[in-house]
């Protein structure tokens, strides 16, 4: 999917040249230390960024696209703090992801068209099923501004399923919920999105990492380190070493990467 | 539950929680227009214009119509600060532009007034596209530094194009062009104030419905966060440029009927003050809701005229801006959302405490 990627910020290397693939469907996850790059990797797929070298996406080359465009093609994310219209009920907030795929320009808007009732009908109708399948049907008419941070988050991802997207980026879905709470929102965005999407995680949360991806790619500071399902990962020396070296606190342990793996023999 | 008076249902902060949720959703969005109260009070108030012009004198009528043509472009101007989140200084230029481009149809090709009014808005909206340019780039303060500039150059460019434009003197027809079908029996001043009711009522619900719906979501989110509105497949540059272009034709709209209604136009009336004033009939009025316009532009024309009544003509103007001042900075620092938007905040409150206690 990537081949070659960089990307430099006033000299400083942020993303280099990064080589890695993953397989359409299911979910994978790029992980690191904080400012290896990761939310940056995400910002240049969702075309935010300017970068070198090519991304493609299910084979088709992503080139100078605008990110409006991409996302018409079927790559949709949510942000690592939630953007929501704050002013909005969760409702329209669901629906303001069926926007990238809207038939109705500004004609049928101002006229407001049987096309557009149509359109607007079918749209709030899919948001409510969408908001029903992660439990806050009820919150649906309440303004986001007032909404718990794990529905914040939930409503952000409910919006970017209402694109039906190829692939969708979660930038650190986990951050601020409880463990539990974060593994039923990674499940619920697996059953909903279906076998076709591909879902790319970026994740502090290592454990939670490995026992969800499929496909894990580790950065360090904007250079690929390894890739690989996530016990090929997790044998990499090379990751390992990455990991022993952190002297952050707020890194995880090797412990804890062997934590998990014994959780999984 | 829809929340007011003010504006038409667009969001519905404020309604109780569904009883039950998994059922059909008993959304307000869902809910027929006609079951909505906002749509009884706006019935209400048309049927009243209508009524209007048969009960006070054509003087009062004459300055009544004067309201309705500024209301047309502050609706405009609401549009772009209130739902696009961009900010206009210049739109006195704008409405300046509409008149004197269908004056000069009418007076020197001898246009019909329809025809003239119409490519006063194509002209306008135009204008507002180009003017829409820089603020891809330009954002916030600047924009409006930049916009102030066009407001403080168009009344230059009317002096300058003397041959076009009737220089210094303006342009001046002997009477006004919109004048009532024989068959209607209607005075000019009746005719031009039920004119314009139903041209503001049309373009307020054009209006209400562009900022609904998909392309609603999408302005909201051009206003909220560009970023996340790119990333979810808004064209950004293009639904700005689309914003200033609506806005700016609507304000030229106005601007077409004003002139022609008055049948003079001159570079005074479009200077750099008119524009700021428009600016503050839109805070004042509430720029997020549709009621705000009329509010707003009531306030500016109708405030000189009380106030030189209480203090007397000689001084009445000097006073007049200073009222105006006071009254600006009062909204700003107890009404933020304007009159408007102050008193349909009030009512949904009230409405919720009712049912609150019905219920109990």
């Amino acid at each position: 999917m990537a081949r070659g990627v960089g990307l430099s910020f006033a000299g400083l290397r942020a993303l280099d040249d990064l080589v890695f693939e993953i397989a359409a469907g299911g979910t994978s996850a790029v992980i690191g230390p904080n400012g290896a790059g990761k939310t940056t990797l995400f910002n240049c797929i969702s075309g935010l960024y300017r970068y070198e070298g090519e991304l493609t996406l299910h084979g088709r080359p992503l080139g100078r696209l605008r990110p409006h465009q991409r996302a018409r093609l079927g790559i949709a994310r949510t942000f690592q703090t939630p953007a929501l219209l704050d002013g909005e009920s969760a409702l329209q907030n669901v629906a303001l992801g069926a926007v990238a795929h809207s038939r109705v320009g500004v004609l049928h808007s101002m006229l407001a068209t049987p096309r557009r009732r149509q359109e607007e009908r079918e749209t709030l109708e899919r948001a409510f099923a969408v908001l029903d399948r992660f439990g806050i049907a009820a919150l649906a008419d309440r303004p986001v501004a007032g909404l718990a941070h794990g529905d914040r988050r939930r409503v952000e991802v409910a919006r970017a399923l209402m694109s039906t997207p190829s692939l969708l980026m979660l930038d650190e879905p986990a951050a601020g919920l409880g463990a539990e709470e974060a593994r039923d929102l990674l499940a619920e965005v697996e059953a909903h999105a279906g076998a076709d999407t591909t879902v790319l995680l970026v994740e502090h949360d290592v454990a939670l990492v490995m026992s969800v991806a499929r496909r894990v790619v580790v950065l360090d500071s904007g250079r690929l380190l390894a890739v690989g399902t996530p016990d090929e990962v997790r044998a990499d020396p090379r990751v390992v070493a990455a990991y022993l070296g952190a002297d952050d606190v707020d890194e995880p342990s090797p412990e804890r990467l062997h934590a998990v793996s014994e959780d999984s023999a | 539950m829809a929340t007011s008076i003010s504006g038409p249902p667009t969001r519905t902060e404020g309604a109780a929680p569904t009883p039950t949720p998994t059922a059909a959703p008993a959304l307000a969005e869902l809910r027929p227009m006609w079951r909505r109260p906002v749509t009884w009070a706006w019935t209400a108030l048309f049927v009243v214009a209508l009524v209007v012009p048969f009960l006070i004198s054509d003087y009062d009528l004459f300055k009544a119509t004067r309201v309705l043509t500024i209301a047309i472009a502050v609706a405009g101007l609401n549009l772009l600060i209130g739902r696009a989140g961009q900010i206009s200084a210049g739109h006195g230029a704008l409405y300046g532009l509409g008149a004197y481009t269908a004056m000069i149809l009418v007076k020197e090709l001898g246009w019909a007034w329809p025809g003239a009014v119409l490519a006063a808005v194509v002209v306008s909206g135009a204008a507002g596209w180009l003017i829409g340019l820089p603020a891809l780039r330009v954002r916030g303060l600047n924009l409006g530094l930049l916009t102030i500039a066009i407001a403080a150059i168009f009344p230059l460019l009317l002096s300058r194009f003397e041959g076009l434009t009737g220089g210094t003197i303006g342009l001046q027809l002997a009477g006004s062009p919109i004048t009532p079908p024989a068959a209607l029996a209607l005075t000019p001043e009746q005719f031009q104030f039920l004119l314009l009711v139903v041209v503001l009522a049309v373009v307020l619900v054009l209006l209400r419905n562009l900022t609904t719906g998909p392309m609603g979501r999408a302005v909201e989110a051009l206003r909220v966060n560009p970023l996340m509105a790119r990333s979810e497949g808004v064209d950004v540059n293009r639904l700005t440029l689309t914003m200033f272009a609506i806005s700016s034709a609507v304000a030229g709209l106005g601007g077409a009927l004003g002139g022609l209604v008055l049948a003079s136009t001159v570079p005074d009336s479009y200077s750099m003050f008119f524009s700021l004033t428009l600016l503050s009939a839109c805070v004042v009025g509430g720029s997020r809701t549709w009621a705000g316009s009329l509010v707003g532009s009531a306030f500016i024309v109708y405030l000189p005229d009380v106030i030189s009544q209480q203090i007397g003509s000689t001084t009445g103007g000097q006073w007049s801006q200073l009222v105006y001042a006071v009254a600006l900075l009062l909204t700003l620092f107890f009404l933020p959302a304007g009159v408007a938007g102050g008193a349909g905040r009030w009512l949904a409150r009230l409405t919720r405490r009712l049912r609150r206690r019905s219920h109990a």
